[in-house]
């Protein structure tokens, strides 16, 4: 179980500008479970993925992997369990290091990075029977930089590079926000595979109803600095999407 | 000695330094100044440690780890208190001149009759060319390979994207203060080099050496971008070229009778060529 428990979130505490993001909320992530984040534009979506990978630190409260209270540890700290995806399909991938050299870090995220040459022949063709799935020839390219690549094939990229290690929590912040239509999809498939293939854990967050109400087993909405909606199961299934509207 | 040959080696004392000036500014984005002092200091540690009766190797190797120990002083400055790199750098670029000259005692120290350094008293040209060419070889290879292994894929994530580094588990401020350690180690170098193959250690002598690292660094980028070369072996290979040719070009100015005092000016117009033209160049495209 990964999990939120009375957390309260402020940013600019004891300045004029004070913001509470968040005010005792508490959350729950079962493995293999996807759940669809929604919520107006400032209502916390990003911070709550920050909070879990470790980036946002809260002002109060814990946060719980497994049993295990991780509130303060940072981000690299973190990453041997958690896999992330960005909105800016750049962000998620190093554009100096090649498509490979990408994938030899993305393979070592749950593990020490040594001093030995890694991506040898066979972890290339390991890559290259990832890479071949998604149907863009890169597979014979891997030498390539990553910076040569366009913001979908990038994106793509960063979805299987997730899959390269063991993950229990798998966070994606608008992963398909900056693409065309159909790299979107390939990217929402790519998601629903990683999350299936690692029974891990994922927070979706997304603007596009249509989304939420498709995929996933959950579907959480944040609004005014709590859990505003929570709709699993067979509220789940009922949902539509006039009743999501009404958060916003 | 032929200049020409006396610029060569020079340059292949240089190289370490260039390599240095490479991984501060390219593969991390920090523009690192600490480089004048911590040459003087591997200057200085060198010469020291030669009048002491060290063997010279051991008083590179000692060299090297003054520069490092140097160089994660700015990195700590910049990764732990968050200090702009150029201020850490200036910070500890001046305490250093202290320190450097605390150490040597006086401004000035010469060799010459008083120890014999890594270059033997009356090498021949080839000898000396061949006594550079090992350590600049060495370090040039190792970066490549170290910037090869697993640790160097991390090293580098940090500098090209540290929030994809840290989502990879990689602590991207002892990232930044190992790869300024390893910068100002190879500064420290190429100064105790330079020092050893000119005979004397001068408080002075670091001056400038950031715009040596950087114009060396720029030239060979500046070819490697005309050929679109990407691989890393070749670009640490273009910029090994570069500081060569810029050596070249020095000396070349220098036996057409320009005047010493002119040849900073000349480095700042050489670097300044070497920046513009590749990108107007792009423009024209």
């Amino acid at each position: 179980m990964i999990g939120l428990q009375n957390i309260t979130l402020r940013f600019g505490s004891g300045t004029p500008q004070e913001h509470t993001v968040f005010q005792d909320i508490s959350l729950a992530l079962q493995p293999g479970e996807l759940t669809m984040l929604l919520g107006p534009n400032g209502s916390g979506k990003s911070s709550l993925l920050g909070l879990l990978a470790g980036t946002v630190m809260p002002n109060q409260g814990k946060v719980m992997v497994n049993g295990t209270e991780v509130t303060r540890l940072p981000a690299h700290a973190r990453a041997s369990w958690v896999a992330r995806v960005f909105q800016d399909p750049k962000a998620g991938t190093a554009a100096d290091l090649s498509i490979l050299h990408n994938f030899r870090l993305a393979s070592l995220r749950n593990a020490g990075k040594s001093m030995r040459w890694g991506s040898d022949e066979a972890f290339r063709q390991k890559v290259a029977q990832q890479v071949v799935k998604l149907e863009m020839g890169l597979e014979h390219q891997l030498n390539r930089p990553m910076s040569s690549l366009s913001g979908g094939q990038r994106q793509a990229l960063t979805l299987l590079m997730a899959g390269m290690a063991p993950c229990t929590l798998l966070l994606l912040d608008e992963p398909t926000a900056a693409l065309d239509p159909r790299s979107a999809q390939l990217v929402l498939e790519l998601t629903l595979q990683l999350v299936k293939e690692h029974k891990a854990a994922a927070l979706l967050i997304t603007h596009q109803m249509k989304d939420a109400l498709q995929h996933g087993e959950r579907v959480l909405v944040l609004g005014q600095g709590k859990i505003a909606g929570d709709f699993n199961g067979a509220e789940r299934k009922g949902l539509s999407a006039e009743r999501l509207l009404e958060f916003f | 000695m032929n200049p020409y040959l006396s610029a060569l080696v020079l340059g292949l004392c240089f190289l370490p330094l260039a390599m240095g000036t490479f991984l501060s500014l390219r593969v991390f984005n920090l523009p690192d100044i600490t480089t004048d002092g911590a040459f003087t200091l591997g200057a200085a540690g060198s010469v020291l440690g030669l009048l002491a009766g060290w063997p010279p190797e051991l008083t590179l190797v000692v060299a090297m780890l003054l520069g490092t120990v140097a160089g994660s002083i700015t990195g700590m400055l910049v990764a732990r208190l968050r200090l702009n790199a150029l201020l850490s750098g200036l910070l500890v670029m001046t305490a250093l001149y202290s320190v450097n000259l605390g150490m040597m005692g006086k401004p000035n120290i010469p060799l010459i009759g008083q120890a014999e350094g890594y270059f033997p008293a009356g090498h021949t040209p080839i000898h000396g060319l061949l006594l550079a060419l090992a350590p600049a070889a060495i370090i040039a290879f190792g970066l490549w390979a170290l910037l090869r292994t697993d640790a160097g894929l991390a090293l580098r994530a940090s500098g090209s994207n540290p929030g994809m580094a840290e989502a990879m588990g990689v602590d991207t401020k002892k990232m930044q203060v190992r790869g300024l350690a390893l910068a100002n180690g190879l500064t420290a170098l190429s100064g105790a080099l330079a020092a050893q193959y000119q005979g004397f250690a001068d408080i002075n002598m670091g001056m400038g050496m950031v715009m040596v690292g950087l114009a060396s660094v720029m030239m060979g980028e500046a070819f490697a971008s005309l050929r679109n070369v990407q691989p890393l072996g070749l670009r640490l290979a273009a910029i090994a070229g570069g500081t060569l040719l810029f050596r070249l070009l020095l000396a070349v100015a220098l036996a057409a009778g320009i005047e010493p005092i002119y040849l900073r000016l000349l480095t700042s117009a050489l670097v300044l060529a070497f920046v513009v033209v590749p990108s107007l160049q792009k423009r024209a495209v």
